[in-house]
């Protein structure tokens, strides 16, 4: 495919700011692939608010079509491949969030947290589609739908026995591999698949009506992006 | 007092299915196990139409002989367990079916969740014909109850139309519910009221003689012989009545290949198979595929 590049229309993302610090990762109530639970340290990085919308995403790529399951103006662009999520993010100077990124921001900032899986867009029939991105209630780190409404790409290869060995400071995940992680459950899929803990993973070429994604940036620790 | 047994319409005849000699011999085999039925013993002990031994005749090799059990419980289609059909029996052994319970739900008389032990019906044994939306088919001796006497248990009210079935969703012990995480789970199957009490449709508890083991669907799951494998859903954990058609698993994920109604019917090709004809695992030819997969005369007049 070949993306056409109109940056000067991509608008600027409205992104929240997570403290640098520790976390629980992972979780020893699931499968060989989320355990352990284990302490990770992560620099400052900022996290896109709300996943990247169909108006978003056209202004990147004008022969984008959108699902009909997702068709509004502010609902998530879907049927996007992880290359493709990765040079949006990248023209904005922006990137895909790593794993340990994505699952510090969906457990919020007490660390543990999954009441948003209570109001969260989920287990629905397949005419439902998915909700503007901004249409739910905020996590306490300020950003929208990490539970729910679409799967979301981050930038990690999968590697099912990764936690095993992980590095204790901003792990990036595998350096090679054949799929990437995919994160948070989606309108089209149960509860019990929007648990923050949860690991999935899918080709990277691979495009779903109910995967989507957002960007992340580095903080100042890390000297930005 | 002597009573007399009038088979029905769809019954496959014992005799049909194994040489009469066996057939005059299962005393000798009943004695190990009153619950088993004569064809369900062909078939556990090896001296079936499909087998070397025990005297059987070319001649009786035809669709409607049961498939011996070593062939039916090692090549089965669950995905929750993986898509390899040989390994099914394997790897959906963590399943765990003690204490099983079923919801019931819906439009019904009173919600409630029953407990499958303590779920009895005069128990039968039925031989169906199944036939796979993969344009493959066996014979099997179930165990269970007609689906109507659990209906008129639970009383659906009377605006109820439908009926949705759930299997469990456990994808820590289901890896197929995790590696396909994109797709619907838990696996959902659906029946028109007068569809679910017609005599043929069928909740099976055991087969070939013994309690129903994992990889056919324990403890508890649907047959129903005129509709494609995938509509009888197996290890059934909810029980909704609706009064709209509900959604399926493959109607969703698929609504263009899949419909609600999945009739077997060989004039027209279904889901990405044609479906004139049917292969019968451990067998080499092929057996052309019947309208409603034999049960015409049963079930035909559901769909005038």
């Amino acid at each position: 495919m070949v993306l056409v590049l109109m940056t000067s229309n991509v608008e600027s993302s409205d992104e929240a700011l997570i403290p640098a610090g520790e976390f629980v990762m992972g979780t020893d109530q699931s499968t060989p692939a989320e355990r352990p639970a284990h302490k990770i340290w992560l620099d400052d990085f900022y996290l896109d608010r709300f996943e990247i919308s169909n108006q978003n995403y056209e202004a990147f790529d004008p022969n984008y079509a959108r699902s009909a399951s997702s068709s509004c103006d502010r609902c998530p662009a879907t049927r996007v491949t992880w290359y493709e999520a990765k040079a949006y993010c990248k023209i904005l100077n922006q990137r895909l969030p790593t794993e340990a990124e994505w699952e510090k921001a969906r457990r919020g900032p007490q660390g543990n947290s999954d009441t948003e899986r209570d109001t969260a867009h989920y287990a629905l029939p397949v005419k439902a589609g998915t909700l503007a991105v901004d249409s739910l209630p905020a996590n306490g780190y300020g950003i929208h739908h990490l539970a729910g409404n679409v799967w979301e790409w981050v930038n990690d290869w999968h590697e099912e026995l990764y936690y095993q060995k992980s590095p204790v400071k901003n792990p990036q995940g595998p350096s090679k591999g054949l799929r990437k992680s995919v994160r948070g459950g989606s309108w089209y899929n149960v509860g019990w698949y929007t648990q923050p803990g949860m690991r999935f993973q899918l080709a990277p070429h691979v495009k779903l009506n109910s995967l989507g994604f957002r960007c992340a940036r580095s903080g100042q620790a890390a000297g930005g992006d | 007092m002597a009573s007399i047994k009038i088979p029905k319409s769809w019954q496959i005849s014992e005799q049909e299915v194994t040489p009469e000699d066996i057939y005059l011999r299962r005393r000798e085999f009943l004695g190990t196990s009153l619950k088993l039925g004569s064809a369900t013993m062909a078939a556990i002990y090896g001296f079936s139409p499909f087998t070397n031994g025990w005297s059987a005749e070319p001649e009786q090799f035809s669709p409607s002989t049961i498939t011996p059990e070593i062939i039916a419980s090692r090549f089965n289609n669950f995905y929750e367990f993986g898509v390899e059909k040989q390994e099914i029996w394997k790897s959906s052994r963590k399943l765990q079916t003690e204490g099983w319970r079923i919801e019931v739900g819906g439009l019904v008389k009173n919600p409630q969740t029953l407990e499958f032990e303590t779920l009895k019906f005069p128990e039968e044994e039925r031989i169906y014909r199944l036939r796979c939306v993969e344009a493959w088919s066996v014979v099997i001796p179930w165990i269970g109850f007609p689906l109507r006497l659990l209906i008129d248990k639970l009383e659906p009210l009377a605006s109820a139309r439908y009926i949705k079935f759930t299997t469990f969703l456990d994808p820590i012990i289901a890896p197929g519910q995790k590696k396909r995480f994109w797709e619907p789970w838990p696996y959902t199957e659906g029946l028109r009221l007068d569809e679910a009490r017609h005599d043929l449709t069928f909740m099976a508890t055991g087969i070939y003689g013994h309690p129903l083991p994992n990889q056919h669907g324990a403890p508890l799951r649907l047959v129903i012989p005129w509709k494609y494998g995938f509509k009888s859903i197996k290890s059934i954990a909810r029980i909704e009545f609706t009064r709209e058609e509900p959604e399926t698993f493959y109607t969703s994920l698929s609504p263009l290949e899949y419909d609600f109604d999945a009739n077997v019917h060989p004039d027209i090709p279904y889901a990405r198979w044609h479906q004139a004809f049917e292969r019968i695992p451990g067998q080499e030819e092929t057996v052309k595929t019947l309208p409603y997969n034999g049960y015409a005369n049963q079930v035909a007049g559901l769909y005038l």
